[in-house]
C-alpha cells in the first residue's frame, strides 16, 4: 500500500468527495422538488381553469346543436389571459378542435384521457412538453358530453427549474463544505492524537516488525493476561508448549497445560532462568510481569529450549566419567608405583613381587567381574569407571550378584542406561560417606532393563519420597542445576514407558528395550 | 465498492422521497351547483377541515351547476373508476332525479357518508303580522293560493319539500301552495324582505345571518328538538306534526376498488372525528348527521322512495 497524502489530507479529500456527492444528490433533490412542485401547484391551477371554464353557460351553450365558434374563442382566450396558462383549446366531442389556427383539425389529447366525460391531468407534447388539464363539457339539458376544455401550461426547462432551485443549492453547498472541511479536520487531528501523532503507514509498519520480531526470535514468548488468558503467544512458544491452532484469547488452563507449569507462568516466582521438565523437553522460564501505569495487567514469560544443551551436557558426563576414572587410576597406580618403590628400595623383593601381582588380580578381578556380567560396553566402562571413582573417595562400589545383562544394547537404550546409571551412582557415592558402599545391580528381563542402586546411606525420607522425580527438588546445595537430575532420569525412563521408584537409599528404574514408547 | 453502494443508498432515498411527494392526480370535491350554494359551503368546510385536522391535506374543490345537481351526478357516473374524486349532495338532489330528464341516479353511484343534518326553518319579517305559527295556518288555510311561500331549491329539494308537508299537515292542498324558487340564501332574503313572499322555507344556515340581526324571525324550525340559539318551537310544539331534516353527505364515482372505497370511508370517518371538524359543524349550526358506507346507501333509498310518494302526491313526478 503506498500512501501518497497524510491521513489529514485524505480525511480531508474523502470528506469533500462526500460533501459533493451529498450537494449533488441535494441539487437532484431540489429539482425534482421543483418538478413536483410545478406539477402540484401548476396542476391544481390548470384543473381549476379548465372545470370553471367547462361550467360557463357560454361554452355550453356555444358547443350547442350550433357551434359559436367566435364567442367560444374569445371565451377561450379570455380564460388563458386570465388564468396565466399558456393555451387554451376546446374541442367537440370526438377531440376535433373548435378554436385557435388549427381549428378543424384533431387535438393533440393526453395518452390517458380515456372515455369522454372524463377529466384528466399530465404531460403532452405541445411543441415542447407541457402540463395539461381536460375538463368535459357537459349538456345542461341531459347530461351528454359537448366537447373538451384542454388547458395547458409549458413546461419549465431544465435550467429554468435549476435556477429555481438554485439560491437553496448555493446555501447547502457552502454550508455542507464549511461543516464537511471543519469536520474533517477535526476528525483527522483526534486520530492523529489517538494513534500518537503516527501516519497509516507508520502504524502499519510497526504491526509488521512486531510480527516479524515475534514470530522471527528463537525463543518462545507467550503474554498472559491477569485473568489468565493467552494475550499473544509466538510459534516457537507454542511448539514448545504443545498448543495447537490460534490460541490467543483462550485460557491457559483449558489448553491442557500441565499444572506445575500453570502455575509457574501465571503465577510462579519472578526468579530468573527457571528450569522445568515438560513433555521431554528441559525448559528455562523467565517471567515478567508487565505494569501498565503501576498496575499489574499481565506477564510476558520467555520459554528457552534446553533439551538440545542438556543432551550435550549428558554427552558430556560421558567424557568427564571417563576422564575421572582414567585420573583416579592413574592416581591409584601411583600410589602403588610408590609402595613397589618403596618396596623394592627396602629390598623386600618378595613382598614387592606380591603385591604387584596382588594389585594386578584386584584391578582385573573387578574388571573381569563387570565385563563377564555386562554384554554391554559402554555401561560396563562407566560403571568400572565410577568403581575407580568411588575407591578414591573411599567408598567401595559393589557388583551385585543378580546383575546380569548377556546382550549388548542398541545406541539409544546404551546412552539412557548410561545416563540413569551414571546420574544415580553419582548420587549414591554423593550420599555415603567414606567407608562406606554403594551397590549396582543390572538385569536384563528380556523386555526391559532394570538398574538398581543403593548404598550405605540414610536413603530418601519417606515423606519426600513423591517429590524426588519434580524438578527442582534437593537436599543438595545450590550447585547451578539444582535437582534436575532425578527429574531428567524420572523423564527418561517414561519416555520410554519405564518408571524410576524409590524406597529408602534403593533407586530402581525400569527402561523397556523396545525403542521409545508412544507419545504420552 | 462497497463504500460506494453505502453512500448510494441515501443519495437514492433522498431522490426517491422527492418524487414521492409528486402527488400529480389529489383528491378533488365536486360540488354540483353555484359557488355560495349550501353544498359549496360544506364542500369548501370539508376541504379546509381536511387540511386543517392533516387528514388529507390539498383538496380541491369545483363547481358543476346544471340541473338541480344532476349534471354534476352524470359526471360523477362518466369519471367511472376514479377513486380521487367525490361529489357533495343532499337531500335536494334525491328530489332533482325525478324532476330533470337526465337518467343517472343515486343508485349508479358509490355511496362515502352523510355528514350533517341541518334543521329547515320558517321565518317572516321582524314586521311581519303573523306572529306564531297558529297566524300562518290561519291565514294559510283562508288563501291557499294568494300566500306565496319562499324557497330556495327547485321543486323537490329540500324548501319545497319541507313547505309541502307543512301545507298538507296544515290542511292546504298541497297542488294549491304558491311556492318561488329563489336561487340560494342571499336571493331568497332579499325576496322575504322585500315582501315578494309572506314567509319563506329555508336551512337555518342560510339564513342566520338575518335571523341573528333581528331583521328575519324564525316561527318554528322543523327539527325534533329547537335548533340552537334560535328563539322558536319546532313544528310538532306548534301544533304541524311534520318532522323534517335537511342532510348532506359525500358520494364517489361508481365502480372503485375495495381498498380504495375503504381509503374514502377511512378518510372520512377520521375527518368526522376530528376536533376541526365538530367545531365547523357547531360554527354553521349544523349537526352530526354522519352514516357511513351501506348505511348512508340504504338511508338514500329511503329517502328516495320518502321524496318519490311525495312528488306523486303533488303530481310532480316525471
Amino acid at each position: 500500500v503506498r500512501w501518497q497524502f497524510s491521513l489529514a489530507r485524505q480525511f480531508l479529500l474523502l470528506q469533500l468527495g462526500i460533501v459533493l456527492l451529498v450537494v449533488g444528490a441535494v441539487a437532484a433533490v431540489s429539482i425534482a422538488e421543483a418538478d413536483a412542485a410545478f406539477r402540484r401547484e401548476q396542476g391544481a391551477k390548470l384543473r381549476s381553469t379548465a372545470e370553471s371554464l367547462a361550467a360557463t353557460d357560454t361554452i355550453r351553450a356555444g358547443m350547442g346543436p350550433t357551434i359559436w365558434y367566435d364567442s367560444l374563442a374569445a371565451s377561450a382566450e379570455t380564460a388563458r389571459s386570465v388564468s396565466g396558462s399558456s393555451f387554451v383549446e376546446l374541442t367537440d366531442a370526438n377531440g376535433t378542435l373548435l378554436t385557435g389556427l388549427r381549428r378543424g383539425q384533431p387535438a393533440t389529447l393526453g395518452p390517458g384521457a380515456g372515455a369522454p366525460g372524463r377529466a384528466w391531468l399530465g404531460i403532452v407534447e405541445h411543441d415542447g412538453p407541457a402540463l395539461v388539464a381536460h375538463a368535459p363539457v357537459l349538456d345542461p339539458g341531459h347530461g351528454q358530453v359537448l366537447g373538451l376544455v384542454v388547458v395547458g401550461k409549458m413546461y419549465p426547462s431544465w435550467p429554468e427549474l435549476l435556477a429555481t432551485a438554485t439560491p437553496d443549492l448555493l446555501t447547502y453547498l457552502l454550508l455542507g463544505s464549511a461543516l464537511g472541511v471543519a469536520g474533517s479536520m477535526l476528525l483527522s487531528r483526534r486520530v492523529k492524537r489517538q494513534t500518537l501523532g503516527l501516519e497509516p503507514a507508520e502504524i502499519a509498519g510497526l504491526v509488521e516488525h512486531r510480527e516479524a520480531m515475534l514470530h522471527g526470535i528463537k525463543e518462545g514468548l507467550i503474554g498472559l493476561d491477569s485473568a489468565g488468558r493467552v494475550t499473544l503467544a509466538n510459534d516457537e512458544a507454542r511448539r514448545l508448549l504443545g498448543l495447537e491452532g490460534d490460541v490467543t484469547g483462550a485460557a491457559l488452563r483449558t489448553l491442557g497445560v500441565p499444572d506445575e507449569l500453570l502455575t509457574l507462568l501465571t503465577s510462579g516466582s519472578d526468579e530468573p532462568d527457571h528450569v522445568v521438565v515438560h513433555d521431554s523437553r528441559v525448559l528455562v522460564l523467565n517471567r515478567m510481569p508487565v505494569l501498565v501505569r503501576g498496575r499489574a495487567v499481565g506477564s510476558v514469560t520467555t520459554l528457552r529450549d534446553r533439551t538440545e544443551l542438556t543432551s550435550l551436557e549428558r554427552e558430556l558426563d560421558l567424557s568427564r566419567h571417563t576422564t575421572d576414572a582414567l585420573r583416579a587410576q592413574a592416581h591409584e597406580f601411583t600410589n602403588r608405583l610408590h609402595t613397589i618403590s618403596g618396596l623394592v628400595q627396602l629390598g623386600q623383593y618378595d613382598e614387592a613381587v606380591s603385591f604387584i601381582i596382588h594389585a594386578g588380580q584386584t584391578q582385573h578381578a573387578i574388571s573381569h567381574e563387570v565385563q563377564s556380567r555386562i554384554a554391554d560396553p559402554a555401561l560396563a566402562a562407566l560403571i568400572i569407571a565410577k568403581a575407580s571413582v568411588a575407591s578414591e573417595q573411599h567408598v567401595e562400589l559393589r557388583i551385585d550378584d543378580s546383575t546380569s545383562m548377556p546382550q549388548a544394547a542398541d545406541d539409544k537404550l546404551a546412552a539412557d542406561l548410561v545416563t540413569v546409571t551414571g546420574n544415580l551412582v553419582d548420587n549414591a557415592i554423593d550420599a555415603v560417606q567414606a567407608g562406606g558402599w554403594v551397590r549396582v545391580a543390572v538385569r536384563d528381563t528380556g523386555d526391559a532393563v532394570e538398574v538398581r542402586v543403593d548404598d550405605s546411606g540414610a536413603g530418601v525420607a519417606r515423606e519426600f519420597a513423591d517429590q524426588v522425580f519434580g524438578s527442582g527438588f534437593t537436599t543438595k546445595a545450590s550447585d547451578g542445576h539444582r535437582g534436575l537430575g532425578l527429574a531428567l532420569i524420572s523423564r527418561v525412563c517414561t519416555a520410554r514407558g519405564g518408571a524410576i521408584t524409590v524406597e529408602g537409599s534403593a533407586f530402581t528404574a525400569r527402561l523397556p528395550v523396545t525403542g521409545r514408547a508412544e507419545e504420552p | 465498492v462497497r463504500r460506494r453502494t453505502l453512500l448510494g443508498v441515501p443519495v437514492a432515498a433522498l431522490l426517491l422521497g422527492g418524487c414521492g411527494t409528486d402527488d400529480d392526480a389529489g383528491l378533488r370535491l365536486m360540488v354540483p351547483n353555484a359557488p355560495g350554494s349550501g353544498y359549496d359551503i360544506t364542500a369548501r368546510t370539508v376541504a379546509t377541515t381536511l387540511d386543517a385536522s392533516g387528514v388529507r391535506p390539498g383538496v380541491e374543490v369545483f363547481n358543476l351547476p346544471g340541473a338541480g345537481g344532476m349534471l354534476g351526478l352524470q359526471r360523477l357516473v362518466y369519471e367511472q373508476g376514479n377513486g380521487e374524486l367525490m361529489m357533495l349532495m343532499g337531500l335536494g338532489l334525491v328530489g332533482a332525479q325525478h324532476t330533470t330528464p337526465i337518467s343517472v341516479t343515486l343508485a349508479d353511484v358509490t355511496p362515502v357518508a352523510r355528514l350533517i343534518e341541518e334543521p329547515e326553518v320558517v321565518v317572516v319579517t321582524h314586521d311581519s303580522p303573523l306572529r306564531s305559527l297558529d297566524d300562518l295556518v290561519r291565514a294559510w288555510r283562508a288563501d291557499p293560493s294568494g300566500l306565496a311561500v319562499g324557497g330556495g331549491s327547485s321543486p323537490g329539494g329540500p324548501d319545497h319539500l319541507a313547505a309541502m308537508l307543512m301545507a298538507k299537515a296544515a290542511g292546504v292542498p298541497p297542488p294549491t301552495v304558491r311556492y318561488h324558487r329563489h336561487d340560494g340564501g342571499g336571493v331568497l332574503q332579499a325576496a322575504v324582505l322585500s315582501k315578494q313572499v309572506v314567509f319563506a322555507v329555508s336551512s337555518l344556515g342560510e339564513l342566520a345571518g338575518q335571523v341573528d340581526s333581528g331583521q328575519l324571525r324564525v316561527l318554528a324550525a322543523t327539527s325534533h328538538t329547537r335548533a340552537d340559539g334560535v328563539d322558536a318551537p319546532t313544528l310538532r310544539e306548534a301544533g304541524l306534526d311534520v318532522l323534517f331534516a335537511n342532510w348532506r353527505g359525500l358520494v364517489a364515482p361508481p365502480g372503485l376498488s375495495d381498498a380504495r372505497r375503504h381509503d374514502l370511508d377511512t378518510m372520512v370517518a377520521r375527518l368526522r372525528g376530528s376536533a376541526s371538524w365538530q367545531e365547523a359543524i357547531a360554527g354553521h349550526r349544523w349537526t352530526d348527521g354522519y352514516l357511513a358506507g351501506d348505511e348512508f346507501g340504504a338511508f338514500l333509498r329511503e329517502q328516495d322512495t320518502r321524496v318519490t310518494q311525495i312528488l306523486d302526491e303533488l303530481g310532480l313526478n316525471t
